[in-house]
């Protein structure tokens, strides 16, 4: 036991350089297969957005030609700047990082905390208050709306970022609390078990262990925080009435009307507002992408 | 397994306790504050007759007596949330997992490719939802000119019943970039040691696959299918959005009827009953799910 | 462990007093507040309007500019504050600030909420503000105009479509047939015209089809009522307390209507909310059914460049020629804070001269709803010789009380299923009769 526990952080950390399953398939035609149908269901999964793009660069007869044309002609990148003077689109890419940064630091830090609370340390209740934990995801929002807002109308809150950022401080949500619990429980406890013997306190297991080894949850998390704060409506829609307020998300919504959609423009938007977050995605990767699995193609 | 640990003697049980208490307090606290009162609200309401432009009128028991007994859409909506539940749920986790596997592989330009793959989830749903039109038009969709071009039948996918329900299990398909993830976040976290022991004892790839690879992936599984059915009983955005529940209210999924009842229709009392009602069978499934958790899910650090 | 009990209880105790705390916050905030600040504003009269928020439609975002403008200056001493919001969510804000204590004196309208918000108590009728003004009366309106329930007033209308047919002038000019437009003069234009037109106008072109009409908007409550009026029937009995859609006269209108679909002479819905590629503008159908607002689409798909665009009233049925008045209005509040900026606000938005005018560019002004302003057209190829064959019989949708439920959980049902032929006509009107019925009787 003790001769594992000296051994596992030493192989977690620097044994990636070498493909452990050792298999031999690094031959040519293995990747080349492999590419292929790589590329072949990433065509099928980027059709939407292939579509997407196309739409953004049509003119309005165009979009709805038929046969349906995937070619715009003429290409209009006009589009992408009629789309960003419908609605102040800077004043609202200002507002969403705000929220988007508030509620994703607010979230990472307490979630992260509260997991390790749940995952790492036993107390009497902690079954139950992970079962309470988990059942606040079951009631669906929709009649919790009202009953919110009317709350964030007493604490004087509406017409300000606090109802989207301040509750991301109190643990961020159910999800991802489940979601770092279970990465931290995939941790062996010899760890901290070792660090305990030599007088650490339990905030620096935290810091000094489980975060070091829990990068690749902590991005991911990350990375879905961003995503559902930054594309969140409904809730910058009920809580900002002044227009100087809103956030992106809520800016496409303005390319509908009761009886018509101006998707080249809105395509061009919703293509501008994916790109930040497409972008944090490609850097948080590396986090939690390290790792090798038992193929590792050790053709680098 | 070879790392399984030992319970550790009682003195700094306490402590121990009050620590764990202080972690989870943020959460406590925030639940307290922000999601009791409103979870509790609705409770209420369910009781009442509840427009939002006026007081809540006190019904007592009657929006549950109508839902069980007179409401025919409370039955049709909840079979048509069981059908989607049933067939997307395992879908996608499998799916998922095998994409995982796949975006895991270390070569050039793996991670263009990981991007790629989570698109599809970044994406804004009113953005695909001209898209979901287009695919599967009767008339003039891709989808058909394929099967058309390999001579296979054709359908109106989005105006036939018979199949609508299946139409949305396949465009489910493109949101398993979240899910698989998780997945490829957690095999990383698999120690290589026991990878190496392994190689020693001469495992083949399927034997390391499905007595490491597996079993130490079980805790995700395990998260990906209770959250999986948490969030698939309450499907809502494609329905919302694309079909508006028909043709013949084959896509009313449950949440999108109580959506109906909340904001269309202004009974929000009756949304709340709905939801309570879903509330409890979810709470069903995932009791069973934890219960089973303990046959199948494998925690490195269990204490 | 007496104490490990003793502290769970404390935890316990503490919930349970948390959540009593919690459930009263969340409880809807009286909804007397507001009148306090009316009262207090002795100075500066202020009337608070729930708006549509028209963000990334330029034409109605300058109007509502220019409107605002041409208010302040007619009335420096009002003010007007407006909380508006998209389409998309639009119920949700005014539900979620109405139980949050906002009080609103002017709402923007949608008529399947009219009978709920009267039910509420929200909205007022508008009878006795008509009657003290005496700038204006009650007969200056066309009856058309007036959103009315039970002999009470409650929507003056600020924009009016009036439905007809759109039809390809090229395509029938180049088939040498006889216009709709024509056949409509010379008395002609009947349903079996109608039916003709979309079989011969039917084809199909490298392999796609060409639809004869589009039917689609039949579905919509509000514009299937206008072929019910010219066969002779509607949807309810005159109180409401019945539905007549089993009745002679709709299950021959819906037999008539399904020919259409079973033919093949219209396209099958593909959805309900996404637009279809299958459209008038770009030539894929024929011809189909809309109000005036058309005009704008018409214009934004480029389909003047594509083809003429040819315009008809509906044609006459067995029980004559009618075209529905489809109403946008505001409603007022039943207990507003402060009625004469609400109220001069209400009039010169709803049915100034002026915002007739500035209102024109984005589909209004054709059917105005006050009979001194002129009727006002944008486009040169618009036939306003249709639009004054329209006018007289023009007619407005009488809204069921609980229209909203009606259309989403029985109407919409029942006319996807007669699309789609799975069951006699007679079999599924009879239970849409039987569920309506009982829906506006529960």
């Amino acid at each position: 036991m003790t001769q594992t526990r000296a051994e596992v952080p030493l192989t977690i950390t620097g044994g990636r350089k070498r493909s452990v399953a050792g298999l031999s398939m690094s031959g040519l035609l293995t990747r080349l297969a492999l590419y292929l149908f790589l590329s072949f269901v990433c065509l099928v999964l980027l059709f939407p957005n292939i579509w997407m793009i196309s739409t953004s660069l049509k003119d309005s007869p165009q979009i709805f030609a038929y046969p349906p044309e995937l070619i715009p002609a003429p290409f209009l990148w006009s589009n992408y700047l009629v789309a960003i003077q419908k609605f102040p689109f800077f004043l609202y890419l200002r507002n969403t990082l705000i929220v988007t940064g508030l509620a994703t630091f607010g979230t990472v830090l307490s979630a992260s905390l509260v997991a390790f609370g749940f995952a790492r340390r036993r107390f009497p209740e902690r079954e139950v208050l992970f079962a309470v934990l988990l059942s606040t995801m079951m009631l669906p929002s929709i009649v919790t709306l009202i009953p919110t807002f009317v709350l964030f109308t007493r604490l004087g809150w509406v017409n300000t970022f606090l109802p989207l950022t301040v509750p991301a401080f109190f643990g961020g949500g159910a999800f991802y609390i489940f979601l770092l619990r279970q990465f931290y429980l995939t941790l062996p406890y010899d760890y901290d078990e070792a660090a305990y013997i030599d007088g650490a306190s339990s905030l620096r297991v935290w810091w000094e262990i489980i975060l070091p080894f829990s990068k690749a949850p902590l991005a991911v998390i990350t990375v879905f925080t961003v995503l559902s704060n930054w594309n969140d409506f409904m809730g910058p829609l009920i809580y900002m009435n002044k227009p100087h307020m809103r956030t992106l998300a809520l800016g496409l919504q303005f390319f509908r009307d009761q009886r018509y959609t101006q998707w080249n423009y809105l395509m061009a938007a919703s293509t501008l507002t994916l790109i930040p977050v497409l972008i944090l995605f490609f850097a948080a990767q590396r986090y939690f992408m390290e790792g090798i699995l038992l193929t590792g193609l050790s053709g680098r | 397994m070879a790392l399984q640990t030992k319970h550790r003697p009682g003195p700094l049980a306490r402590k121990e306790a009050w620590e764990g208490r202080l972690y989870i307090l943020p959460w406590l606290a925030g639940f307290l504050i922000f999601t009791i009162g409103p979870m509790a609200a609705s409770i209420y309401f369910s009781f009442t007759k509840y427009s939002v432009l006026s007081g809540a009128d006190w019904l007592g028991l009657d929006n549950y007596t109508k839902l069980f007994g007179a409401d025919r859409l409370f039955g049709l909506t909840l079979y048509n949330t069981f059908y989607f539940v049933i067939l997307s749920v395992p879908l996608n986790l499998f799916a998922a997992f095998l994409v995982a596997l796949l975006l895991s592989v270390q070569v050039r330009g793996i991670n263009l490719y990981r991007t790629l793959y989570y698109l599809p989830v970044i994406t804004p749903a009113v953005a695909s939802a001209l898209t979901w039109g287009m695919l599967f038009s009767g008339d003039f969709g891709l989808v058909n000119a394929v099967l058309q071009a390999l001579g296979l039948p054709t359908f109106n996918w989005l105006f036939n019943p018979k199949i609508t329900k299946l139409v949305f299990v396949i465009m489910g398909l493109w949101g398993i970039g979240g899910s698989a993830i998780i997945f490829l976040a957690g095999l990383q976290n698999v120690p290589r040691v026991l990878y190496e022991a392994a190689g020693i004892d001469g495992a083949n790839l399927w034997h390391r696959f499905r007595h490491i690879t597996v079993p130490m992936m079980t805790p995700l599984i395990f998260f990906n299918l209770v959250l999986g059915i948490i969030g698939t009983f309450q499907v809502f955005t494609g329905a919302y959005i694309i079909t508006a529940g028909g043709p013949a209210n084959s896509t009313l999924f449950y949440v999108l009827y109580l959506y109906n009842n909340a904001f269309r229709f202004f009974k929000m009392g009756y949304a709340s009953a709905l939801a309570w009602v879903l509330f409890v069978i979810i709470l069903v499934f995932t009791v069973i799910q934890l219960r089973m958790a303990r046959l199948w899910v494998f925690y490195e650090a269990e204490r | 462990m007496t104490k490990q009990l003793s502290r769970r209880e404390f935890m316990r105790n503490a919930g349970l007093a948390g959540t009593g705390l919690a459930l009263a916050a969340c409880a809807p905030v009286a909804q007397d507040g507001a009148m306090d600040d009316g009262s207090m504003m002795a100075e500066k009269q202020t009337a608070y309007i729930f708006d549509y928020d028209p963000t990334g439609t330029d034409a109605w975002v300058e109007a509502d500019q220019l409107f605002i403008e041409y208010f302040t200056e007619k009335y420096p001493d009002y003010e007007i504050i407006r909380e508006q919001a998209p389409w998309a969510g639009f119920t949700e804000k005014l539900l979620t600030s109405i139980a949050g204590g906002s009080e609103y004196d002017v709402i923007y309208g949608y008529w399947q909420w009219l009978p709920l918000f009267i039910e509420n108590n929200v909205i007022g009728p508008l009878d006795d503000l008509i009657d003290a003004d005496t700038e204006i009366s009650a007969d200056d309106f066309f009856d058309y105009a007036k959103e009315t329930i039970e002999g009470e007033t409650y929507g003056l209308a600020w924009f009016i479509s009036g439905w007809l047919h759109w039809y390809n002038l090229s395509a029938v000019n180049e088939a040498g047939a006889t216009t709709p437009k024509e056949m409509n003069v010379n008395g002609d234009w009947d349903y079996d015209a109608w039916y003709q037109f979309a079989k011969e106008f039917t084809s199909e072109q490298d392999g796609v089809p060409i639809y004869g009409y589009e039917m689609g908007s039949g579905r919509s409550v509000s514009v299937y009522v206008m072929l019910a009026w010219a066969w002779g029937t509607e949807q309810w009995n005159d109180d409401f307390s019945a539905s007549i859609m089993d009745n002679e006269e709709n299950v021959a209108l819906w037999k008539w209507i399904q020919q259409f679909y079973l033919e093949g002479l219209t396209p099958l819905p593909g959805s309900s909310t996404t637009e279809q590629p299958i459209s008038y503008t770009n030539g894929r159908s024929m011809a189909t059914m809309a109000g005036q607002w058309y005009t704008r689409t018409i214009v934004q798909d480029g389909a003047p460049d594509l083809f003429d665009i040819g315009m008809v009233p509906f044609p006459t049925g067995p029980s004559g020629q009618y075209s529905v008045a489809a109403l946008n209005s505001f409603y007022f509040s039943s207990s507003p804070g402060n009625v004469d900026p609400a109220w001069a606000w209400y009039k010169e938005r709803s049915f100034s001269e002026a915002a007739a005018s500035i209102y024109a560019s984005i589909g209004g002004g054709r059917f105005p709803s006050i009979k001194r302003v002129a009727p006002a057209t944008v486009y040169e190829w618009e036939d306003t010789e249709v639009y004054e064959a329209i006018r007289p019989i023009l007619r407005t949708y009488r809204t069921s009380p609980k229209e909203s439920e009606w259309i989403n959980t029985y109407w919409n049902v029942a006319w996807d299923e007669m699309v789609l032929g799975t069951r006699p006509v007679e079999e599924i009107l009879g239970q849409l009769a039987e569920e309506s019925t009982a829906l506006v009787n529960s």
